[in-house]
């Protein structure tokens, strides 16, 4: 087990090494911040002052061995467009996802979860149609655009909640309701599987035949099996969550990360989207590695030595 | 040609339903210029901001409404449907092609070649899609190609680990192992033999993938990072409709339905066919479904 624990830290290591490598290609090759910077009236040498100021007239090894070691020491360096440290940016931005985003998961979640068992458990009733309807409904629906729907009813036609801004409980509604509708969407739907195929076991009718009555078969017996993979999954909400700030901050204007990393893109800002990216495949990589790992200590069948690789 | 139909007319209704718009789809994109009433950047300032024919003051000039420019919705809705259906398929297409060689040349020479392309995997996997998507449009210039090679070269990662899979399994049967005996050379072992035998499910997650291009299309378009304003796509037309959303709403809610229609018609066809493939997953999604979640999250 530890030996496992070890390999599937060194692979998140190193997949983080060559997420860090590849966005410095991406960036070094195709983009050039300092062509942003400079008005129309600017001079040639204006252009090589600024590139030497951000240190984009080095070599290209140079740079590149220049930003690891900056990284590991922590140093993130200015964001050119805000002339300030990245990491005190990003610190100021975190909250506002982080309230977004677990608010949203426990709205969701157990939602998700209680809807997922019930259309499973009463497979093909009106209930289960509904639900299916919905999710499949929410597989669709892009995200933007539910949230544009929103502020236009509750907004616009209702007058009920604001459509913009941030730091009101009420402003924090139709974001929340916009995100935890895409993550239960997935949720329920994977839920309602994994129960299905649950209900099938062999398992279920022994403890029906022994007597046990139907709920403390279906909570005992099957959503305690069907929650293995459920629970890797939220763990990969996580991660998710970050993906979707991108687009409900920017409908809402919510000043989280998401916002400032579509921004950041847009503006050239070097330092910014390295770090931001940072800390979006960190978080990702983590809790993928640890929902792997909970995955081999939940369930017994899976053994450790078999799994690792891209599977 | 009567087997076609007679697996049509087995399908759920919800496939039908699916065919039926998917294929209307293609008939209005095909025949944009046929069926608009008015090009798609004619401006008519005099006619600006008309509400659609059934809303107080709408006319039947212009059956659903125009824009702040007096265009027609209309029209561009009609050569919008152009834009996302191409960018739908040929992303699906370049996304597949990658994905799928990758696949086969992962799952049928292991060793390094697998590690690499594993590791390539993961590291498409450990940051959210769409914001690769982003960094790779605003660098690249944000053009209709580039999207579209944005969204192939981003979205290849299902295919490959679907395929490299299959190919894992299938290397091991009697009848690829016969062919090697006999002196086949790998690429036609590959070609040949293993190809055939995981393209089917390779094109199933394609035709899933064409919806989730189409919707990841129109968000990176609304977040400013897509196909620039001056191409009528849905997308477009409500990053658009939002700056006039307290005055004229259907500037965004008409495009939107558009694009949830078509993505549900396209996944309903995607689930019809992966049931006809594999009867057991009817009405259960099991992991092969749920490999494609992951893209979806992002959108």
């Amino acid at each position: 087990m530890v030996k496992y624990l070890i390999k599937r830290l060194l692979q998140t290591a190193l997949v983080l090494f060559l997420v860090m490598t590849l966005v410095f290609v991406i960036l070094r090759v195709v983009g050039d911040p300092a062509k942003m910077m400079v008005t129309p009236e600017s001079t040639y040498e204006d252009l090589e002052n600024i590139r030497r100021m951000l240190g984009l007239d080095q070599p290209i090894w140079k740079q590149y061995i220049q930003y690891l070691s900056d990284i590991f020491r922590g140093d993130f360096g200015n964001s050119y467009y805000f002339d300030r440290p990245v990491i005190e940016l990003l610190q100021e931005r975190l909250p506002a996802t982080l309230k977004l985003g677990f608010i949203s998961m426990l709205v969701s979640i157990p939602l998700a979860v209680l809807f997922g068992v019930l259309s499973a458990v009463k497979r093909n009733s009106p209930l289960d149609n509904a639900v299916t309807a919905l999710v499949v409904t929410g597989r669709s629906v892009p995200a933007f655009w539910f949230g544009l729907l929103m502020i236009l009813v509750f907004s616009v036609k209702l007058q009920w909640l604001p459509a913009s801004g941030y730091g009101e409980a009420k402003q924090l509604v139709m974001p929340v309701i916009v995100m935890a509708s895409g993550m239960g969407a997935s949720v329920t739907r994977l839920t309602r599987s994994s129960m299905l195929d649950v209900m099938r076991q062999d398992y279920m009718t022994t403890a029906r035949s022994k007597g046990a009555d139907e709920p403390s078969v279906i909570m005992k017996h099957g959503l305690h099996n069907a929650l293995l993979s459920v629970v890797t999954f939220v763990a990969l909400q996580i991660g998710y969550m970050f993906a979707g700030s991108v687009v409900v901050e920017s409908v809402f204007a919510l000043p989280g990360i998401g916002r400032l990393i579509v921004t950041a893109i847009k503006d050239y800002d070097f330092p910014l989207i390295q770090a931001s990216t940072l800390v979006f495949a960190l978080i990702f990589s983590l809790t993928n590695c640890v929902a792997d790992i909970c995955y081999t200590l939940i369930d017994p069948r899976i053994s450790y030595k078999s799994k690792g690789g891209a599977g | 040609m009567k087997k076609v139909w007679s697996v049509i007319a087995g399908g759920t209704r919800t496939a039908k339903f699916g065919l039926v718009v998917v294929a209307f789809w293609i008939v209005v994109a095909v025949f944009a210029p046929l069926l608009a009433p008015y090009g798609v950047n004619d401006i008519d300032i005099a006619q600006r901001l008309a509400p659609p024919c059934w809303a107080e003051g709408g006319t039947m000039a212009h059956i659903l409404g125009t824009d702040q420019l007096g265009r027609d919705v209309l029209s561009r809705l009609l050569y919008g449907s152009r834009i996302s259906l191409m960018v739908g398929v040929v992303a699906g297409c370049v996304g597949l092609v990658i994905g799928v060689t990758l696949g086969l040349l992962a799952g049928y020479f292991g060793g390094w070649v697998d590690a690499v392309i594993s590791r390539m995997i993961d590291v498409m996997l450990s940051f959210p899609f769409i914001f690769l998507a982003m960094l790779l449009v605003a660098v690249l210039g944000s053009s209709l190609v580039n999207v579209i090679l944005v969204l192939g070269i981003t979205g290849w990662v299902p295919y490959a680990r679907t395929v490299r899979a299959q190919t894992l399994s299938v290397r091991e049967k009697e009848f690829v192992k016969s062919a090697g005996a006999m002196g086949c050379g790998s690429l036609r072992i590959i070609c040949k033999h293993i190809l055939p035998s995981v393209i089917d499910s390779a094109i199933i997650l394609g035709t899933m993938d064409v919806g989730t291009n189409i919707l990841s299309e129109a968000s990176l378009t609304f977040l400013g990072l897509g196909i620039p304003p001056g191409i009528a796509t849905w997308g477009n037309m409500i990053a658009t409709g939002r700056d006039y959303i307290f005055t004229a709403g259907w500037l965004t809610v008409i495009p939107g339905v558009a694009l949830l229609v078509g993505c549900l018609s396209i996944n309903f066809v995607g689930d019809w066919l992966r049931d006809i493939r594999d009867p057991r997953l009817r009405g259960v999604d099991n992991t092969k479904a749920n490999q494609n979640l992951e893209r979806e999250e992002a959108t």
